[in-house]
């Protein structure tokens, strides 16, 4: 029987193969590299959040760290008058952003910085009548939300209680 | 029975030929389509490195803010951070690091501080200026302040 009938191709590999083969390498090369580019392009863009972010922290956290020594060269020359409480009530009145509030160890005074549209830097300190290792002490140095509406409405969580 | 053998042999060296032809053809489009290629691969490795560098800066820049908001001298934040205090020239502090962030005289990336200080009768008002940079291009650059009161007292406690 011939070669021809029995339907045995000539030498070497037909007309095609390569082609085919070729084109599947092209085709799982590109997707390679083009997931590649795109995971290298996404962790770029992370770094320049987290950038952005920590440079809004530093700031935010820089200006507060200002008004606090502000407030610490007004609690000192207020202690140094003799009449803290007033003194400090006084100096305090001229500050626009705080809110200060009497308690029995002295005065609190809470104030916050923006970060950015979200996000907001809260500080509370307490300035004491009598300074015994510190003229204050800090409560709270923390971001909190800036919508504080929406910090504040309750989540409506069931408790168990009967329905209807 | 020679003429077909010849025949044969005729079209045997037809499709051998066209093999070849296809052949030529298939690696000219293979050789631009990898040249594309590399292309790309190169500049996802290019990206990713230049954003490891920038992560490590950041951390590094983060870590220095936060020991110099606790102690406000340069020095004092150099030695605890890297583990050598580093020379202070007023006020400017420069440390060559390596792709680690670690100090090495051979680094490539520099790293310069600037301190400023602000004193008042309550207290020391200190600001430093962080900035990464290699082959003179900035990386990354931040500002970070510490508050120590004349009472001894640190603004980050």
């Amino acid at each position: 029987m011939s070669n021809k009938s029995k339907g045995i191709s000539g030498r070497g590999l037909g007309v095609g193969y390569v082609t085919l083969i070729m084109l599947f390498a092209v085709i799982c090369l590109t997707v390679l590299s083009v997931l590649s580019y795109q995971a290298a392009r996404a962790n770029e863009k992370l770094n320049e959040k987290s950038s952005v972010f920590c440079t809004e922290y530093y700031a935010a956290d820089g200006r507060a760290k200002m008004i606090l020594s502000e407030l610490d060269n007004d609690a000192l020359e207020a202690h140094s008058s003799g009449f803290f409480a007033e003194s400090f009530a006084e100096l305090c009145n001229e500050y626009e952003n705080i809110s200060v509030r009497q308690v029995p160890e002295g005065f609190s005074v809470s104030f916050s910085e923006p970060l950015n549209e979200r996000l907001k830097l809260s500080v509370n300190v307490v300035f004491y009548n009598t300074p015994v290792e510190s003229r204050y002490s800090i409560n709270e140095w923390k971001t909190i939300s800036a919508d504080t509406e929406a910090s504040d409405a309750p989540l409506g969580v069931w408790d168990g209680s009967p329905l209807g | 029975m020679i003429l077909l053998k010849i025949l044969k042999g005729k079209a045997e060296l037809k499709q051998a030929n066209l093999f070849f032809i296809e052949l030529l053809v298939v690696l000219l489009f293979f050789s631009f389509s990898i040249a594309v290629i590399l292309k790309i691969f190169a500049v996802a490795d290019y990206k990713q490195n230049a954003s490891t560098l920038t992560e490590k800066s950041i951390i590094c820049a983060q870590s220095i803010a936060e020991v110099f908001s606790v102690n406000g001298d340069i020095a004092d934040t150099s030695a605890f951070v890297f583990g050598e205090e580093a020379e202070v020239t007023d006020g400017v502090c420069c440390i060559m690091l390596d792709d680690d962030m670690k100090p090495s005289a051979d680094g490539k990336n520099e790293l310069i501080m600037t301190e400023k200080h602000d004193e008042t009768s309550a207290g020391v008002l200190s600001s430093l200026n962080i900035a990464f940079s290699r082959n003179e291009s900035e990386i990354y650059a931040l500002e970070c302040y510490a508050y120590i009161s004349s009472d001894g007292g640190a603004a980050d406690e």
